[in-house]
């Protein structure tokens, strides 16, 4: 079967060292079993850095309380850089274009969009990411409200649905459901979710007061 | 049967993950040396490639390869379809069939450097005349021959359609039309490939990792376990992972070629225009009937566009075969191409539309009869199949009609339309059934028990949303007699027993009887194990003479005598114990299908006129819940969901070149939370245990069928104004 | 693609009048969606969150100052009192992650006939401050707008705040989209009375290729009210009719993905109508300006 193998034509086929294995874990058999444990599966940084494009700028970022600094592409978003170069997996690429929230994120405590913000323009800020909301094991009451009523479905939005709401929590400490279901509409759910959603921000709502 | 958490509302195992971005799903597996792809589209939808420059992105920073078309990809074989997105293999050729078409791909060492790359290969085309929407390939649509993906009968008579028509005292002729719509989950479908040798691994947003394997295999002439497909978590699909589309192939060549990882997140433009969409339709429905509303025929004719490589037609016209009771019928299903992109499963295929039609014309019968839109539904209840004359394994539609018209209220709804009125708003109520099919496929799991009393659930299914990894973890604890959080799983991987595909409606079903079987193999093996050790306080019992709960054996007889799984096991050293389970679905003396009944009350601004969905109740009839936390968010998001199929979803074409106008969150609108009135969804709950050893049966897509007309023909109620094309705007409603 | 951060409004005109083409950026929720969207990148950014001239508000010679940089949510949460009318159309856009990071300046920067934040300036008669290394010059908003995604803006100018005068009367916003939230405005409609000079400002969006004003309906309203400023009465609805209208006709609305040109004329006399109601009702009930 190998020379029949699909490749590209007049081009020789390499093969690739032994990788297979690597990082399965962080997926295969992880997920679920480490969910039951009560234990998060922490942050897998990139293993090997991918090589510094020729033209970037020194960005310093607090994350999650934690001072990081690289020479980042101005062209990156703070969405990707996070991503990529710091290995943050909370936040998530939805649309690219700031209109679906999955990628919102604490900026200087504010909610913002990190796909249509550019890591440059933030140099000295402080960022929260929903992992950011994690302190010492607890979850956040958000965080366990969306668990306990169920405020998502496939999970993707979720990051973006959390932070958010903290962000909502921090404007508006008590918003009436109405003012929820408003003040919630800049993350798309397409599980649709909402009603539960409206309920955990309700709940923490309540919590916090 | 529930006593050990089935049915329970147990909070999601993956619950903490999720809330706290600790879940990985496919974007986030970042492998060592992964390089980046970026795909380039073309921008015209029809004609050939004269010429592609691709210099210029070769010689920018950071670019690994630049591939297309002029690198003659030699690929296999077609992999067999269905489940294939299309028969034409990426850059097989210089021709362009839609815009959005891949016509190259770009990998470099970050994601900037490969978007930036992108943005540099320059296309010439040499145009042709596109086909460019549904109303203009009408004129050439033809019924297509079975095979591939043409899987259902195109065309259905039963008895003599056209004397029963001639003959009805009352008649009812209309045509629907629905729209191009698209799935537009929130994670993109993304691939990461990596080789070993001639061993392929690929992270991919796959609704069904133990299919999709076999296609890779194919296309890359591989033998399947040289395939590993890995994707435990789905971050939404609604069928756009059903297929494997072009990228995964040709990142998995890029990946072979130049020796490291790659990965491509595909643009938000690409997920509309290239991993599939539900095809507008236009239905042609007649309905002949007795005076007291007895259906004597229907006729449905549908007709649905297909690209040019690849023939996808909707079985629209399934509702009209398998809901009611009529003698008569004849119904055709014909495909018409045209220059967008390949069509694919959207919950729901088929009965989504379909029933849109169907369930308007029912209405509108009603209205013509001045009969109760349920009471019409009622008298022609379809006691068997109306195709088979087979029984029903189970079915509850009455009872869904009875419950939800109580709870609903309907007895409020004022049958003259236009009516009822508050403030600004004309108040309307509408309803209508949903019917699906419950597929059924071969599913395998294992259930491990370990001597700590730890049970594993391996099988390789994944996860979508709907909860799979709680329900199935709680139907091993139920089989097995353990509590459910003594029970962990391990989806989405093919190197675990085959499981069922996260599409149709099949998990909780298929997947779930494998989970059941497997828990009662390992069960029995363990007190097979108890009753003949003599070590064991159960020796000498018979084996039905034993039961199992909180993790405990025991004699019926006298419960104080057993001993629990752990300790048996340690004793034993048996570790783990692994029970097997294969379902396989046999020929069945019966017809299984879902039911439900959908109730709507909408308002609608009457100057605007801006309709909003204030209340809708769902009587749902899918077997035994498996958790009713997890089930009742699905059903509301499927509903929900159809919602926006009635009131807003609509990806529009140029009307000359075909092209999606708006590929974008932006313009494709979906609900938003502030849209979202009153849900209610009450589920029958009953097992239906002639469907499968479950008796559980599917729930994401019978909750989502039958909405859009039950909103229609609310919204006709509140006007007078019968919509027959979706969405129903504010334009159409003007 | 060159990153340039200018500290001071001087050095930014400067950068400005060195490299044209490079793109302004404040909040970005314009800019990048265009940016990723069609994955282009300009030769240059421009950002100007390091300037502090333009990140504030301030009342100058009895107007308000409002610095281009200013987030709409500082509009909402500070200037809803006197600036009610884009207070409310601020509240519209987009999501709150948005209008945290969104201004007002970038909103006018990309000209588009669905920004929300056109209808309010119009009705208010508002005047954009523009800076270059040549000189600050103002532009009323009405001479602003050149067509779709098209302004004044010189090519080495930015702009630098825009003016307005406080509300001296009732104003209202409303806005159609398809959906309750995050929406682009099919149509949008903006409306102020000014009892002092017995004057109506209307402002339409997503109505023309450029956003403007309803001036036969803006001259008909104030003939009507000529004689009850003094002495407020409910308006007939004949009239508002009549203003709906007017506001329709002044409307050259175009078919596209959001909308028919059809839809957005009656619409836009329904919006013209209700806002114009509640404005009125507001005077008569002696609320100078609407709750923020």
């Amino acid at each position: 079967m190998r020379e029949k193998a699909s490749t590209f034509a007049g081009e020789p086929e390499p093969s690739g060292p032994n990788r297979r294995t690597v990082l399965v874990g962080a997926v295969g058999a992880g997920v679920a079993g480490t969910a039951l444990a009560g234990v998060g599966v922490g942050l897998a940084a990139p293993t090997t850095a991918p090589p510094a494009p020729q033209e970037t700028l020194p960005v310093t970022l607090t994350v999650n309380g934690v001072r990081r600094s690289a020479p980042v592409d101005p062209r990156a978003s703070l969405l990707d850089t996070l991503r990529d170069q710091w290995g943050l997996t909370g936040p998530k690429k939805g649309c690219d274009q700031g209109a679906c929230g999955a990628c919102t994120m604490l900026l200087d405590g504010t909610r913002v969009l990190s796909c249509i913000s550019l890591a440059v323009l933030h140099d000295g800020q402080e960022i929260t990411t929903v992992e950011g909301l994690v302190a010492k094991g607890e979850m956040h009451p958000v965080q366990r409200a969306f668990a306990e009523r169920d405020g998502f479905q496939c999970g993707f939005c979720t990051s973006g649905q959390v932070t958010s709401a903290v962000g909502l929590l921090k404007e508006n400490p008590r918003p009436s459901r109405a003012e929820i279901s408003e003040l919630m509409s800049g993350n798309l759910c397409r599980c649709a979710a909402y009603s539960n959603i409206v309920d955990a921000v309700a709940d923490a709502a309540r919590g916090e007061r | 049967m529930s006593e050990q958490g089935i049915g329970a509302a147990l909070t999601r195992v993956e619950a903490r993950d999720k809330v706290t971005g600790a879940a990985r799903y496919t974007a986030d597996v970042v492998l060592p040396g992964m390089a980046y792809a970026a795909l380039v589209s073309s921008q015209v939808s029809a004609g050939r490639l004269r010429s592609l420059d691709v210099s210029a992105a070769k010689a920018a920073p950071g670019v690994l390869g630049v591939f297309s078309h002029l690198d003659r990809p030699t690929w296999h074989r077609v992999p067999a379809i269905p489940y294939f997105g299309e028969t034409r293999m990426p850059f097989s050729d210089d021709r362009i069939h839609h815009a959005g078409q891949h016509i190259a791909i770009v990998v470099a060492s970050t994601r900037q450097q490969a978007a930036h790359a992108a943005a540099l290969v320059k296309a010439e085309y040499e145009a042709g005349k596109p086909v460019p929407t549904l109303e203009k390939a009408l004129p050439s649509a033809y019924v297509a021959a079975q095979g591939n993906y043409v899987n259902f009968p195109q065309e259905t008579v039963r008895g003599t359609p056209e004397e029963a028509l001639a003959g009805s005292p009352v008649r009812v002729k209309a045509e629907y039309r629905t729209a191009l719509i698209s799935h537009a989950p929130i994670e993109p479908s993304v691939t990461t490939a990596t080789w070993e040798g001639d061993e392929l691994t690929l992270y991919d947003t796959s609704q069904a990792v133990v299919v999709h394997r076999g296609l890779v295999a194919t296309a890359f002439g591989l033998p399947e376990d040289k395939v590993r497909l890995v994707c435990p978590l789905i971050g939404g699909a609604f069928g756009a992972k059903t297929h494997v589309w072009g990228h995964t192939l040709l990142v998995a060549l890029a990946a072979r070629r130049l020796g490291r990882p790659v990965q491509v997140v595909i643009t938000r433009k690409q997920m509309f225009t290239t991993t599939g969409h539900q095809p507008p339709t236009v239905q042609r429905i007649e309905i002949g009937a007795e005076r007291d509303g007895r259906l004597r025929v229907i006729t449905h004719d549908s007709t649905n566009s297909t690209s040019f490589v690849a023939e996808r037609p909707e079985n629209t016209v399934l509702s009209s075969v398998a809901t009611y009771a009529v003698p008569n019928l004849r119904t055709r299903v014909r495909l018409a191409r045209m220059n967008f992109g390949t069509p694919t499963a959207m919950r729901t295929p088929g009965d989504g539309p379909g029933s849109f039609a169907l369930e308007c014309a029912l209405d509108e019968l009603a209205h013509e009869l001045g009969a109760d839109p349920v009471e019409l539904r009622r008298r022609n209840h379809a006691d068997v199949h109306p195709q088979s004359g087979k029984p029903w394994s189970g079915k509850n539609l009455l009872e869904c009609y009875r419950i939800g018209a109580e709870r609903f209220g309907w007895h409020r709804r004022d049958r003259r339309p236009g009516t009822r009125r508050e403030g600004n708003d004309l108040i309307g109520y509408g309803m209508a059934t949903a019917r699906r099919v419950e597929h059924h496929r071969a599913a395998e799991s294992t259930v491990d028990i370990r001597t700590d009393g730890g049970v594993v659930v391996r099988t390789a299914t994944q996860d979508i949303g709907g909860g799979t990894l709680t329900t199935m973890i709680q139907v091993a604890a139920d089989a097995l007699g353990v509590a459910p959080d003594k029970v962990t799983i391990t989806v989405g991987d093919t190197d675990l027993p085959p499981g069922a595909p996260t599409f149709g409606s099949i998990t909780s079903g298929s997947n779930g009887s494998a989970v059941r079987l497997a828990a009662q193999d390992a069960r029995g093996a363990a007190i097979r194990l108890a009753v003949g050790d003599k070590g064991s306080p159960l020796h000498g019992l018979a084996e039905d003479a034993v039961d199992v709960r909180d993790g405990r054996l025991f004699a019926k007889a006298d419960p104080r005598r057993g001993e629990t799984y752990a300790v048996l096991l340690t004793r034993n050293r048996v570790n783990p114990l692994r029970g097997n389970g294969k379902y396989s679905p046999a020929e069945s003396q019966y017809e299984t299908s879902t039911f439900g009944a959908h109730f709507t009350e909408v308002r609608i601004d009457r100057d605007l006129p801006r309709v909003r969905v204030v209340r809708h109740l769902a009587v749902i009839d899918c077997g035994i819940v498996l958790n009713t936390k997890t089930a009742r968010n699905q059903a509301q998001g499927g509903i929900i969901g159809s919602i926006g199929v009635a009131l807003m979803e609509e990806l529009r074409q140029d009307p000359v070149s075909g092209r999606a106008l708006a590929p974008a969150l932006t313009d494709y609108h979906v609900p938003v939370n502030a849209d979202i009135g009153q849900i209610d969804v009450h589920f029958v709950n009953k097992p239906d245990h002639n469907s499968n050893p479950l008796g559980a049966k599917g729930l994401g897509e019978i909750c989502s069928i039958g909405v859009s007309a039950a909103v229609a023909n609310a919204v006709f109620n509140a006007t007078g104004r019968r919509i027959r094309d979706l969405p129903i705007t504010p334009r159409r409603l003007l | 693609m060159d990153f340039i951060r200018p500290t001071s409004l001087a050095e930014a005109l400067r950068a400005k009048a060195e490299v044209p083409e490079a793109v302004p950026i404040a909040g970005g929720t314009d800019v990048m969606v265009e940016l990723n969207f069609d994955r282009r990148r300009p030769p240059a950014l421009l950002d100007l969150n390091a300037v502090g001239e333009i990140a504030k508000w301030s009342e100058v010679d009895g107007r308000i100052r409002l610095g281009a940089a200013v987030p709409y949510v500082r509009v909402i949460d500070e200037l809803g009192d006197r600036l009610p009318g884009l207070a409310m159309a601020a509240r519209t856009v987009g999501s709150p992650q948005i209008r945290n990071r969104g201004t007002v300046g970038g909103n006018l920067a990309a000209a588009s006939p669905a920004g929300d934040s056109h209808p309010p300036l119009l009705a208010s008669d508002a005047v954009v401050e523009v800076a270059s290394v040549r000189g600050t010059r103002t532009i009323p908003i009405t001479e602003f707008y050149l067509g779709v995604k098209r302004s004044a803006l010189e090519p080495d100018e930015l702009i630098t705040a825009v003016l307005l005068p406080p509300a001296d009367g009732p104003q209202q916003f409303s806005k159609v989209g398809t959906r309750n939230a995050m929406v682009i405005a099919v149509c949008s409609f903006a409306v102020a009375l000014h009892p002092a000079s017995g004057t109506v400002g209307t402002g339409l969006g997503s109505a023309a290729p450029t956003p403007r004003r309803a001036p036969e309906a803006e001259d008909y309203i104030a003939g009507e009210l000529s004689a009850l400023w003094q002495s407020p009465a409910p308006l007939a609805d004949s009239v508002l009719r009549r203003f709906g209208e007017l506001v329709g006709a002044a409307a050259q609305p175009i078919d596209d993905v959001r909308g028919s040109a059809a839809y957005r004329r009656h619409a836009l006399a329904v919006l013209a109508r209700r806002t114009l109601g509640w404005a009125w009702h507001d005077y008569c009930e002696g609320r100078v300006t609407a709750c923020a």
